[in-house]
């Protein structure tokens, strides 16, 4: 029996699926592993998954370079007071 | 009798912005009456039911304090009292009209620096003479609210007379603390601060800073009247450290040692880490500085950039570095958590912390980025529809669900940690400041090695445990797996098991030192 939850391709983050693939003398429990069918399917979908975990991220660096942009407008305004010591 | 004013805020360490507005009232013949907001509504109502004040002050420093500073007012509105209700600091100054409308019991705000508009306003009150058109008051008329003009903030800092303390306990080792400030403001423009908005909306400088003769005095005052040895410098940025601070940093430092009180006086600082220079943190030492807290915030250059920092975590690293060359105790803010995080960045954080607390030079700390009232952080989340209401005040949700699932788990889990008074965070603090004092202390200096070592391998092991632990955290949030709930519980578990098991080491530690006082030990 695999000694990894069987769960739904979709939850297995980008970063387990690269690192079952580019695993060298890979320790038991993943070889097991690597005959689940639910994995199969995982690395069958890898692929389509790739693209889905780079669309993720895609949205979160889009709203990260909004929400920068917002905040260097309102921190210009609020710089606009010379700095004056004393 | 003179007339009685009111001020109630959250007396922690001192309140000295309280202090200040308390010694102008005082200063004008007014009977200043201050309250600690934790006394609760009974006592504060028989206080001010007792005394009778033609206003009372409301110190609200953030948004969070707004509802239950409301039931206070509510409680005493409802027993009678009927004088003015007034409000100041930083939130209320900045968020007025959103403090009329949460809180109706107000009758106006004091906005911005508060101590002459807070005068003015008892003076009138007292002569029953029409308040509204003084400066810096907003208050609600013509069926909105209505907006003074602000007043100009006092050039001379040092025109303010010497503010009123409370009762000077003695604190760590026996001896007797006392907070301080040497000036006001900061030039820097951090995303998640309010002090620049706070300075800069007031016609004047954004920084102003007291002469070092009058800090001197005041320190010495506190020390020769009521034996006071540790100070506890306020100042959001030093004046000694700025980067135009040398020649002041040298007349204090020199009056100091004048007075001969480098040898007495041990005193705490706060500053960025760029400014971090030997020569002149050396300087400040042998006068007696032995304290550094930095606003590290954090560990990797995006959030940097975000909080608008203007300088990178290597800087960071090597301040901390530094001050453990110079021999100096080091504490510093940090934050975990900001609104752009992600599994990267917290990774990278982690990574830092382990750099600069692994060895247990510095106890481990991490908190989330708040949105504080005013700040560019709050308006730029605003903007984005980020904010949203939780319980009392409002919040974010970060952008990627993992970090929001290790938030959850890191807040829970946690919360004693970093907050009880006899939580892992506090107890090593205390132990390093003690430590500290003993360092100062030729007597004590060398007779605890022992416990030195043992503090920092303590410190050291519950650092990289904190680190650890947030690492398999993470882990498990990115997985995503139905599994999650129950290695979220189990590690929780393991936490609460490792603090029960550290904490009373940690504080029999501290009892230890606590038992080599050195009340009379003159300081190095």
């Amino acid at each position: 029996m695999s000694s990894l939850p069987q769960i739904a391709a979709r939850d297995y983050p980008a970063s387990t699926i690269e690192h079952l693939l580019h695993m060298k003398g890979d320790p038991p429990h993943i070889l097991v592993g690597l005959k689940d069918p639910y994995l199969q399917e995982v690395l069958a979908d890898y692929g389509r998954l790739q693209a889905e975990v780079a669309g993720h991220y895609a949205h979160i660096v889009a709203a990260q370079e909004g929400f920068q942009k917002k905040l260097a407008d309102i921190l210009a305004k609020s710089a606009e007071k010379a700095p004056q010591a004393r | 009798m003179a007339h009685a004013a009111a001020l109630i805020g959250y007396l922690d360490q001192d309140n000295l912005g309280i202090g200040y507005l308390a010694s102008v009232l005082l200063r004008d013949g007014f009977r200043p009456i201050i309250l600690d907001y934790r006394l609760g509504p009974e006592r504060i109502l028989e206080n001010i039911a007792s005394n009778r004040p033609l206003v009372v002050g409301f110190s609200l420093i953030f948004q969070y304090y707004t509802s239950s500073f409301r039931e206070m007012m509510r409680h005493l509105r409802e027993n009678g009292i009927e004088c003015h209700f007034t409000a100041g600091g930083h939130y209320p100054s900045l968020r007025f009209r959103d403090v009329l409308d949460a809180v109706p019991e107000l009758d106006s705000v004091v906005r911005f620096e508060g101590e002459y508009t807070y005068l003015e306003l008892v003076r009138a009150l007292a002569q029953r003479t029409d308040w509204t058109g003084i400066r810096g008051l907003a208050y609600r008329g013509g069926g909105g609210v209505v907006e003074n003009p602000l007043r100009p903030l006092e050039p001379d800092l040092d025109k303010f007379p010497i503010p009123v303390r409370g009762p000077v306990r003695p604190e760590s080792l026996g001896r007797k603390e006392a907070t301080i400030v040497a000036g006001r403001g900061c030039l820097y423009n951090c995303s998640f601060c309010s002090i620049r908005q706070f300075y800069s909306a007031p016609p004047g400088p954004l920084k102003r800073i007291r002469r070092p003769e009058m800090v001197v005095e005041e320190m010495a005052l506190l020390h020769e009247e009521l034996g006071c040895t540790i100070f506890l410098f306020q100042d959001d940025d030093f004046p000694g450290t700025a980067r135009d601070g040398q020649a002041w940093a040298e007349r204090f430092c020199e009056l100091l040692h004048a007075r001969g009180l480098a040898g007495k006086l041990l005193w705490k600082i706060s500053c960025r880490a760029d400014e971090v220079g030997r020569e002149r943190m050396a300087l400040m030492r042998d006068a007696g500085l032995f304290l550094v807290y930095l606003g590290i915030e954090s560990g990797n250059d995006a959030g940097l950039t975000l909080m608008n920092k203007h300088l990178n975590s290597e800087v960071n690293a090597a301040a901390v570095r530094e001050l453990e060359r110079l021999g100096l105790v080091c504490e510093f803010g940090f934050m975990l958590f900001d609104p752009l995080s992600t599994c990267r960045t917290v990774r990278d954080n982690l990574d830092f912390l382990d750099r600069i607390c692994g060895d247990g030079y510095t106890p481990v700390t991490g908190c989330k980025m708040i949105p504080y009232g005013g700040t560019a952080i709050e308006e730029a989340l605003r903007e984005s529809h980020r904010l949203k209401a939780f319980q009392e005040h409002e919040d974010y949700d970060f952008l990627d669900p993992a970090v929001d699932a290790l938030y959850g788990w890191f807040a829970g889990t946690f919360v004693n940690w970093m907050q009880a008074p006899r939580g892992l965070l506090n107890l090593s603090r205390t132990m390093q400041f003690d430590l500290g004092i003993h360092e100062r202390c030729p007597a004590l200096a060398n007779a605890d090695g022992a416990m030195r070592r043992s503090a920092r391998e303590w410190i050291s092991v519950a650092n990289r445990f904190f680190t650890s632990a947030i690492r398999e955290a993470l882990s498990v949030c990115e997985a995503a797996g139905p599994w999650r709930a129950q290695e979220l519980a189990a590690l929780t578990r393991r936490v609460q098991e490792f603090e029960s098991d550290l904490a009373p080491r940690l504080f029999r530690l501290i009892q230890e030192c606590d038992g080599q006082r050195g009340e009379s030990v003159e300081l190095k």
